[in-house]
């Protein structure tokens, strides 16, 4: 006897268009909850008409920016927002494609909300922002729709909130904010409640989640001094983690209200200066940057006197990359990043197939340069900015700024520019 | 409880909509709470016999692909430890199909109620739609472009960043 009655009614007709139009609105709305930005929406409610009519152009799910209460009791409130990264790419064609002007056909940049439907592009590393020479851009935009946007990955910042009546001139810059009370960092997890860590500057960690009409400032059971000195904090596998130069890892478990656990302790073999933490290919990297404390000091033999040469502050020494056994809770030294190329800076760290960006071989980490030497700083990269290759073991830092390693997001492709659209931006040759 | 070890069944026989007979072990059915629910009936009867359930809107191609996945959830669905190696296999087993498997795959999930499989292919349909120009999508997903004049300047107009 059969379970279930089967009609020939029931059998799908195909529509002469294909099957995607006609998706039902379950399917439909399962994949609209997936988006949470507004572009993306755009995106998808540019596709036809029933896909338009089925995307209101406000779905409550759009988190950002979410609003949420101040640190201390006397300062404002922060808007929480996303910066993505992408990869631009002006080709409708990818991969595969060996010829070498490819190089120049992908963009990597950060695209931050800046509020008012307003966005800024920043350079990746050093989150400077990056003007363009033609003010026809700033008139009319740029419509990305004519690129190949691929969001390769996302930090978040948190922005103070002017008070009542205030105007937006008011909006405090991330960065700004982050040098007079050091919030370092943001991490964020969505899942049915928003949870939002943040690493203040002398490693403490506050947690929030949505709902919640306080932050809360966690510390460690058992540990007596305050201070934490966690260097960074990632949002992985549901749970966040939070490092020390060490090596040594905490667990924070964002909606079960428990203190930090200690997962992994401190490592010897872990004596650099900063680490960071990197998600590749659903598993976790730490990598350790050893840089020189100290600046050193050279005798000058044409002014005949002893000069402390700045820029040796903060110079790579070395790195090492580790991976986490998840089963032993333990850290890995590896010599390989599975051919990923793993981009490091204070704020956010990020992986990328070598195939988005053209290339063939990854195995190399992107690390960001000191910018507290401003004088002396290349703007585009700030001072000691470069590349480790792990398969050479071998550091390039960026200078000349410009080269095979900096191009893919520095200077921006004449291409963002010269789109059809805006034919009075294209530049002579 | 009806399901007694006597009456349990360890098997049951899928027939696809082309009229093709699958032996699914019961661990891997279960991923499917259509296939479940019919065990889980037939089990309250106290029923000894091999079940057949018959899939009329599921074609053999497509419903190997929905049992492949069925049995590596199966395999680890009691190790919490494996995270890694199945997320990164579910990466990997939708990037194989063309979009028209793609979306027999998302349908025949949906059907079934996989819903581990249905969020995975939503998951990546929302991840192409991100990362492709509005062409692509229509191309990739066979959509012609119905807007008029009109609207279509509507739309350059949502999408024109404006940056400063």
């Amino acid at each position: 006897m059969p379970i279930f009655k089967v009609t020939e009614e029931q059998i799908i007709e195909e529509e002469e268009e294909g099957p995607w139009k006609n998706l039902s609105n379950d399917l439909l709305a399962l994949i609209l909850k997936r988006f949470t930005n507004k572009s993306d929406l755009c995106r998808f409610r540019s596709i036809c008409k029933s896909w338009r009519s089925f995307a209101t152009p406000i779905q409550s799910h759009l988190l950002f920016p979410l609003i949420l209460p101040p640190l201390h009791p006397n300062s404002r409130s922060f808007a929480l927002s996303p910066t993505l990264l992408y990869i631009f790419s002006p080709k409708f064609t990818l991969h595969n494609d060996n010829d070498n002007d490819h190089n120049n056909n992908f963009w990597l940049s950060k695209v931050a909300d800046t509020g008012n439907n307003k966005w800024a592009l920043l350079n990746p590393l050093t989150k400077h922002k990056i003007y363009f020479f033609s003010s026809v851009v700033f008139k009319h935009g740029i419509n990305l729709l004519g690129f190949r946007n691929q969001e390769v990955g996302r930090s978040y910042r948190l922005q103070l909130i002017s008070g009542f009546g205030g105007k937006e001139e008011d909006a405090f810059d991330f960065e700004e904010f982050s040098s007079s009370i050091s919030l370092r960092k943001v991490v964020v997890r969505i899942e049915e409640r928003i949870s939002v860590l943040g690493l203040l500057g002398y490693g403490e960690i506050a947690l929030w989640n949505s709902g919640d009409e306080k932050w809360k400032i966690i510390m460690e059971t058992g540990k007596k001094e305050k201070k934490n000195d966690f260097d960074d904090a990632i949002c992985y596998d549901g749970k966040f983690y939070a490092v020390d130069r060490t090596g040594r890892m905490v667990m924070i478990n964002p909606t079960a209200m428990e203190e930090l656990v200690e997962v992994i302790s401190p490592m010897n073999e872990c004596n650099g200066q900063y680490t960071y933490l990197v998600e590749s290919n659903f598993r976790l990297y730490m990598v350790n940057k050893i840089v020189n404390p100290r600046p050193t000091n050279y005798y000058d033999d044409d002014e005949d006197e002893w000069v402390v040469d700045k820029t040796s502050v903060g110079k790579p020494l070395g790195f090492k990359v580790f991976v986490l056994n998840n089963k032993e809770m333990s850290w890995e030294k590896v010599k390989s990043v599975e051919n990923k190329v793993f981009f490091v800076s204070r704020d956010a760290t990020w992986s990328v197939y070598p195939e988005d960006l053209g290339w063939s071989k990854g195995n190399c980490i992107y690390f960001e340069g000191l910018t507290g030497y401003d004088d002396e700083a290349d703007l585009s990269f700030g001072l000691n900015a470069g590349v480790y290759s792990l398969e050479d073991d071998a550091i390039v830092i960026f200078d000349p700024p410009v080269n095979h390693w900096t191009r893919i997001f520095w200077p921006n492709p004449r291409w963002f520019v010269q789109k059809e659209e805006y034919p009075e931006c294209e530049m002579q040759d | 409880m009806a399901s007694s070890s006597s009456s349990s069944l360890s098997r049951v026989v899928v027939k696809s909509s082309d009229n093709n007979l699958f032996v699914v072990n019961k661990k891997v059915a279960s991923q499917s709470q259509l296939l479940k629910q019919c065990i889980d009936n037939m089990e309250e009867k106290g029923t000894n016999d091999v079940i057949l359930i018959p899939l009329s809107n599921v074609t053999s191609n497509i419903l190997t692909l929905v049992l492949e996945y069925c049995e590596k959830h199966a395999d680890f669905a009691d190790d919490d430890n494996n995270n890694q190696e199945l997320k990164q296999w579910d990466h990997e087993f939708l990037k194989k199909f063309d979009y028209a498997t793609l979306n027999s795959l998302t349908m025949a999930a949906d059907y079934m109620v996989t819903k581990s499989l249905l969020n995975l292919c939503c998951q990546f349909i929302a991840d192409s739609i991100k990362d492709l120009t509005v062409q692509q999508i229509r191309q990739i997903f066979d959509i012609k472009n119905d807007f008029t004049p009109q609207e279509e300047a509507d739309i350059k107009n949502e999408n024109a960043w404006a940056f400063r």
